[in-house]
């Protein structure tokens, strides 16, 4: 039957003490956030999950990929399409965004499962990411998060939509203009009440009175809540629920809903049910019915890996809400034709193998191992290890990490590339160290994001 | 074809190096050709002259610069080759005098960089993966692994600047007249590890210039000519991405020097060299140079270093008007200056940096990431 077969997720490495941005000193296990650092937003955030999600899985029976964000950087310029060609799927995979609303995750989810089970797609990935900006010094920066969270819809999935329940509103409750940076909010009583409450109690009675066939004491409550209050009071009212992660992630937008999903899905014994609520612009609730647990917990790995944010100053460069005199030059950037032909190397790090055996990255055309030319074929790194050859820490890169390390990484039976390391301290960085390749935003010359392929530390066995 | 004992170097001169804010690349190609039109006894250039080599990087309308500067009606080749770009110009002049081309050729290298308002040079930014790296950032990849290898350090490198911070001193038409101490080099602020402020070149504006003729008319011009004993040429692709690359040398400098050398008939070059100058865009340059020229054995650079072989006073003097490091980098006329110092030394004209009994010269331009690398030998006999 139609279902999630597996799910990942991806949380970035920073995390900011919530006492920080409220000009306190941070204590070892006070409340914090996630925050996407320089070189990260929604786009690397979703190929991120998106690769956990598939991680040792064929990705072959992809015909459909969904990417759910409000905080993606281009109107017009589909984000899919860079997930889709960043996993390595090719042209012929269908790709959609769903946009603008803080439903955008079950909303896509909902569709892969219709078009999974109505066979128009073999296998759907729906992978849904944000950047919760609130304005600096708000309660909506505070309670906000960055995540991203990916799920994989395919026959004979581990877990199925049993039933649903809908509440759509027409209420200005939350918004975000198009010229925006910031999340904007009505009166906080008024949005929490009529804006989240009310709607969400309404799906969730509304889903307990369909769904009588599932057993009640097997029913757990997975509620994403735009604030720890929220989810307290609607948990309460709802029963047995999952905790949500408050004073870990935050309240991660659009990802929020199947980010609570899969913690509730990790936690959850075959036979089990999970409840989704999600809220925005109205609410839903989804009934899940789990027919065998996961293989492996996907959010606890995630909430593991962290490095904790030492100051606002480095915060504030990293999400770029420092002043400075002159604005980033917003000049043509990088030539679209040189980055549609460099496409492969930039977006799938895909390079090539010549017929005498030698790697070569970017791409050319004569072999720099035999001398003979056009004996290549293509050969992606995305998903190969290598290690450090040289580095040096460059000082000049703008950063909030200054210095950067830059590395001639030497791909495990592969070529060399020249490439940043990210999420790494300076003092770190050495020869031969082992190291796993991230995509990543590398500038933003243009005004556009730029990306490519970073190389990060390797720990434990997947992160 | 072997250049040696083909060509002449008749006439030198150079402009002052440094942040010449009130100078345009004109003032500065007329003040270091005129004063090599005087070095060389040249009062009637379009009839003495039969062709302009020059090059440039940051120009920004090109060869034009020269012909109009100098007011000239004469064949010009623009030459580009990164920082090698100097020699290369005296290369390709060379070549056509040899080829019986031309009898007596006008060399020219200019930059005039400080107009552009950033200090350093320009990115420029081609594509997503062009940007993460500065010229610091490609040549300190060498440094790890041969810190690793031969227990170099920091230190050696800032030794190196000391050097050429004192010789700049003695230079009257360098950049930078101050000295240093190892302390001042260790402690400035880091570029890209583990180059520090010191460790970098000095970008300057600048323009040196020379005058080149057929070997049997050299003594019309003057009593004292200065031989060209061999120009050669390295080049290499990209060594970031050599999947044979050790980051112990610069492959590109390894070829050229083996080309020189056979050239010039140099097989000792320690003891056949008198006086050398070096490409030290960064401090590890000059030292990778001692050995990928074969000054030394690959490894043995720091104990020279460290008893002063490369010294003013010392076996083998490099860098002796400053280098790079000091006289200023004025990116294409680099190549061009070293020759001038090369040929001042060779004639006793060095003044307070003189090296005695100099007889042969070497200087070395090595540009790109790095990949092309360039050679000049000078012998006054």
């Amino acid at each position: 039957m139609t279902g999630i077969a597996t799910y990942g997720c991806y949380l970035p490495l920073r995390r900011l003490p919530l006492a920080l941005l409220q000009g306190r000193k941070p204590t070892e296990d006070g409340p914090e956030r996630t925050v996407a650092w320089a070189d990260e937003d929604a786009i690397t955030m979703a190929v991120a999950a998106a690769r956990d999600c598939l991680t040792g899985r064929g990705r072959d029976a992809i015909d459909l990929v969904l990417f759910a964000s409000t905080t993606y950087a281009f109107a017009e310029k589909q984000g899919a399409r860079i997930v889709a060609r960043a996993l390595g799927l090719p042209a012929a995979v269908q790709t959609v965004d769903v946009a603008h609303s803080l439903r955008g995750g079950t909303q896509a989810l909902r569709a892969a499962l219709d078009a999974v089970a109505a066979g128009s797609a073999r296998e759907a990935l729906v992978v849904a990411a944000d950047c919760r900006m609130g304005a600096p010094g708000s309660e909506i920066e505070r309670n906000g998060g960055d995540a991203a969270v990916a799920f994989l819809v395919a026959a004979g999935g581990i877990v199925t939509l049993v039933g649903s329940a809908e509440q759509g509103e027409e209420i200005v409750d939350v918004w975000r203009r198009a010229d925006d940076r910031f999340v904007h909010g009505w009166e906080e009583r008024f949005r929490t009440q009529h804006g989240y409450l009310e709607p969400a109690l309404k799906v969730g009675w509304s889903l307990r009175e369909r769904c009588t066939a599932a057993k009640a004491d097997s029913w757990r409550w997975a509620i994403s809540a735009p604030d720890a209050r929220s989810h307290a009071t609607l948990a309460k009212k709802l029963g047995a629920s999952h905790p949500g992660y408050w004073g870990k992630i935050g309240f991660a937008g659009a990802a929020d809903a199947l980010l609570q999903l899969a913690g509730a899905l990790d936690e959850a014994e075959a036979g089990a049910h999970v409840a989704l609520i999600g809220g925005g612009d109205g609410a839903e609730a989804l009934l899940f019915a789990v027919s065998r647990p996961s293989a492996r917990a996907v959010v606890a790995p995630w909430l593991g890996r962290r490095k904790v944010i030492d100051s606002m100053e480095r915060y504030r460069r990293a999400r770029d809400l420092t002043i400075t005199e002159y604005p980033t030059a917003d000049d043509q950037g990088i030539s679209a034709t040189v980055h549609f032909r460099e496409r492969d190397e930039d977006i799938s790090l895909v390079g090539q193998r010549c017929a005498c055996g030698a790697h070569q990255f970017p791409k050319g055309r004569v072999c720099v191992r035999c001398g003979k030319r056009d004996r290549w074929q293509d050969e992606s790194y995305a998903e190969a290890r290598g290690r450090v050859v040289t580095y040096t820490l460059d000082a000049f890169f703008p950063s909030p990490d200054s210095p950067v390390p830059v590395a001639i990484v030497a791909v495990d039976d592969g070529p060399r590339i020249h490439m940043q390391l990210a999420d790494i301290d300076a003092r770190e960085v050495a020869i031969d160290l082992p190291v796993r390749f991230v995509f990543r935003r590398i500038h933003q010359v243009g005004r556009r994001p730029n990306y490519f392929w970073k190389a990060i530390p390797i720990v434990g066995d997947r992160l | 074809m072997s250049l040696k004992d083909k060509i002449a170097v008749v006439g030198v001169g150079c402009s002052q190096f440094g942040e010449n804010w009130t100078m345009d690349a004109e003032d500065m190609i007329v003040d270091s050709v005129f004063e090599a039109y005087a070095d060389a006894g040249i009062d009637e250039p379009d009839r003495q002259i039969d062709a302009i080599y020059c090059g440039s990087l940051y120009s920004p309308t090109g060869p034009v610069d020269v012909s109009e500067a100098l007011k000239l009606y004469k064949p010009l080749t623009a030459v580009y080759n990164y920082c090698a770009t100097g020699t290369e110009a005296f290369r390709a002049g060379c070549m056509a005098i040899a080829a019986g081309v031309y009898d007596t050729v006008l060399v020219v290298g200019y930059d005039k960089p400080k107009d552009r308002g950033v200090s350093g040079p320009s990115v420029s930014i081609r594509g997503v993966r062009d940007l993460p790296a500065t010229p610091a950032g490609w040549f300190a990849l060498c440094a790890a692994p041969y810190f690793a290898k031969f227990g170099a350090g920091r230190e050696h490198l800032a030794r190196i600047a000391v050097k050429n911070h004192a010789n700049g001193c003695l230079a009257p038409k360098s950049f930078l007249k101050r000295k240093i101490t190892v302390e001042d080099a260790l402690n400035a602020r880091m570029i890209s590890w583990p180059f520090g402020l010191y460790d970098c070149a000095a970008q300057t504006d600048g323009a040196a210039a020379i005058i080149i003729t057929r070997a049997d008319m050299a003594r019309g011009f003057r009593d004292n000519p200065v031989w060209v004993k061999a120009v050669a040429s390295g080049s290499a692709p990209n060594p970031q991405t050599d999947p044979d690359n050790d980051f112990l040398r610069w492959k590109a400098t390894e070829n050229a020097a083996r080309e020189a050398y056979k050239m010039a008939g140099i097989d000792d070059p320690f003891r056949q060299i008198d006086v050398a100058q070096l490409h030290d865009c960064f401090t590890l340059t000059e030292l990778l140079s001692y050995e990928d020229l074969s000054f030394c054995p690959k490894g043995a650079a720091k104990d020279h270093i460290e008893s002063g072989t490369f010294a003013l006073s010392g076996e083998l003097p490099v860098n002796t008007d400053g280098g790079l490091k000091s006289f200023g980098h004025p990116t294409a006329a680099t190549g061009v200056r070293m020759i001038v110092e090369n040929v001042l030394q060779l004639q006793g004209r060095a003044g307070d940096r003189q090296v005695k009994n100099a007889t042969l010269a070497l200087s070395h331009n090595i540009g790109g990431f790095p990949t092309g690398c360039a050679i000049s030998i000078l012998g006054a006999e």
